[in-house]
């Protein structure tokens, strides 16, 4: 489905692609359910809560622009929950024996591209599929913290500018949804405008043709994970902020939802279709049912279900292959 | 003959017989009744998820949601168990039908939903895990005593969790594996448009291969249970992992068609002895992850590394 992003189709087809591909289905939804809430609760429909709710939508939904390139290319990553704690642990000891604030984050995001360059290359080399081979990275990054940690959660001191791009305030507006808006601006662009945003696709779709084409997919690959490990250490490094503490495991709600969202969100889970405005109501979506689940007072074994019936039902709905045996 | 069918097994029967050679160098101990129940103790609950994942592995998929089926049985085991001997088989039971039940949704999805594998048993993964958490919101719960001494115990120098894993193996997975069922799963695992034109009713296979894993799972949590006589909805975490690293490690193929249950069994000792081989050695238990993840990453690395030779990287692309 590369068409909608190269040339310019008529507007019929673009239309009927928006609506394949899940991306105005999620906005009708994002849109129902936000009457629903502010039908049951009028105090849902507050500033405080609106603010409170893009706060915790910023984490899901700056992670989430990771894992939609690399999901766009066909692939998945799994080591976003210990590469986000080991990351935020080891910026905030950093800062803590007195490392500057740039030295400190400086070395979060190198951890970041390190995790996405050894995924990367499981997957663009070795030919391995991500789902193994991330989930092994994770399990490497978990026994790293434990290992830099001693196993105790650590005791840290966040830099001003932490606390600041997390719940600082800029004229009325919190500052951490703008940092989103920034993103999610850049990416888009990046996806519908540049190079590197169609190969994505490309790879997605067809990645024998599009090697056959002259590209390296290796390189496709290498900036598809090393984006999702950057994403997921700033997701960090926000989070960590937003709760003014690092601890072990910070990462763990931090797996599911944001596929959840970009499956949501209508990007083909497949590769290949979809994009990261899909993504963006899919994160308002997931952050409206946790705290819907929240309210009705559903805890974290419920919402693990509940989460885990949703992708199937939506996987079922946009992404079924083809029979086999066809 | 029979050594050619199981080559792929030398690896982790190498391995595993150096690391016993090395263990026994460090402790020398290990070698005596108690030294040998506790080895096998140590390796059967991790023997028996191997055998679940190699039997979805065989028809080119992989089941994440091991882990939660482990974790789940372990949950029901030691909620649910009264003292009276009918209460202990009628909790088995349910608690075999609880993983056949979760296989069986695994391979609807994925033979009737047409949805990856992958997608499928990393979404359920996290539904059983749910179940688990709301029978077992708290660790805690117990088995009678006898329970576990049957399953953990020993016979002199023959530990029960040996018999029960070669009883599971030959009694259960081998007769189906043998008979046109076991064909089918190789089959449709090397190749399911071939599978489908020789006549095999592809869905229903794969259905049957996921039952048979979700079977085989409860058979681990039920072990398990047996080994810590309480229960803990997030205790089978790992085995997801490392039942991929046992049967990749133990020579099957994840793509399908390819493996038998000795490599991934030889495996799973040395994954879950290696690690209290290197308590033994001195490193600080911090580093299990570590080698759980390093184990994992240099098998995967190790069976893929055809890839770095192939001279046309077409080939490589469209494998």
């Amino acid at each position: 489905m590369t068409s909608t992003t190269a040339g310019s189709p008529s507007l019929a087809s673009r239309l009927s692609a928006f609506t394949k591909h899940g991306v105005a289905v999620s906005y009708v939804l994002l849109v129902v359910l936000i009457v629903v809430a502010v039908i049951l609760n009028p105090a849902f429909a507050s500033w405080a809560n609106v603010k409170a709710q893009l706060q915790i939508a910023t984490f899901i939904g700056i992670i989430a622009i990771g894992q939609t390139l690399v999901i766009l290319t066909g692939q998945i990553d799994l080591s976003v929950p210990w590469n986000l704690t080991f990351s935020s642990i080891l910026m905030a000891t950093l800062y803590g024996q007195g490392y500057g604030f740039g030295v400190a984050i400086g070395a979060a995001l190198l951890v970041g591209i390190s995790v996405g360059l050894i995924n990367a290359i499981g997957v663009a080399v070795f030919r391995l599929h991500s789902l193994v081979w991330t989930l092994g990275m994770n399990a490497l990054l978990e026994g790293a913290t434990m290992v830099y940690t001693n196993g105790q959660p650590p005791d840290s001191t966040i830099p001003s500018v932490v606390r600041f791009l997390a719940v600082g305030h800029l004229g009325g507006m919190p500052v951490s949804p703008l940092v989103w808006a920034f993103l999610s601006l850049v990416t888009i662009l990046v996806l519908a405008r540049s190079r590197f945003g169609r190969f994505l696709y490309a790879t997605g779709n067809n990645e024998p043709a599009l090697f056959l084409s002259g590209v390296d997919t290796r390189l496709v690959y290498v900036g598809a994970f090393v984006a999702s490990g950057l994403c997921a250490v700033i997701g960090g490094i926000l989070l960590t902020g937003y709760a003014s503490q690092t601890y072990l495991g910070m990462g763990n709600d931090y797996l599911l939802v944001p596929i959840a969202a970009v499956i949501i969100g209508g990007t083909n889970i497949m590769g290949g279709a979809g994009g990261y405005v899909g993504t963006i109501a899919g994160t308002l979506i997931v952050v409206l049912l946790q705290s819907i689940l929240s309210i009705a007072q559903i805890g974290q074994a419920g919402k693990n279900i509940v989460f885990g019936v949703i992708i199937i039902a939506l996987v079922l709905l946009y992404a079924r292959e083809a029979r086999p045996t066809d | 003959m029979i050594l050619r069918r199981y080559k792929t097994s030398l690896l982790a029967i190498v391995g595993l017989v150096l690391l016993l050679g090395y263990y026994w160098y460090q402790q020398p101990l290990i070698v005596s009744p108690f030294g040998f129940r506790l080895l096998a103790n140590q390796g059967t609950t991790l023997a028996l998820a191997a055998l679940a994942q190699l039997t979805v592995v065989l028809t080119g998929g992989v089941d994440l949601s091991v882990g939660a089926i482990v974790s789940l049985s372990n949950a029901i085991a030691a909620t649910y168990m009264g003292d009276s001997p009918w209460s202990v088989f009628g909790v088995v039971l349910l608690t075999l039908g609880a993983g056949a039940g979760a296989g069986l949704v695994n391979g609807l999805l994925v033979a009737y939903g047409r949805i990856q594998p992958i997608i499928v048993t990393l979404a359920t993964l996290y539904v059983y895990s749910g179940f688990a958490l709301l029978i077992r919101p708290q660790p805690g719960g117990s088995v009678p005593g006898y329970y576990a001494s049957t399953l953990t115990g020993a016979w002199g120098w023959l530990p029960y969790s040996l018999i029960v894993l070669l009883v599971i193996t030959l009694a259960f997975r081998m007769p189906i594996m043998r008979s046109r069922l076991g064909t089918a799963i190789y089959a449709v695992g090397d190749n399911p448009g071939g599978a489908h034109m020789s006549g095999i009713n592809v869905p229903r296979t794969l259905v049957s291969a996921y039952v048979i894993g979700g079977v085989l799972a409860a058979c681990a949590g039920l072990f398990l249970t047996a080994q810590t006589t309480s229960g803990d909805a997030t205790v089978g975490t790992s085995y997801t992992l490392n039942s991929v690293a046992a049967v990749v490690f133990g020579g099957a193929i994840l793509g399908g068609g390819r493996g038998v249950a000795l490599g991934p069994i030889v495996a799973a000792f040395f994954i879950s002895i290696i690690i209290s081989v290197l308590f033994a050695a001195g490193v600080s238990s911090f580093y299990q992850s570590v080698f759980q993840g390093a184990i994992l990453i240099l098998v995967l690395m190790f069976g893929n590394a055809w890839t770095l030779r192939a001279r046309n990287r077409l080939t490589v692309l469209r494998s």
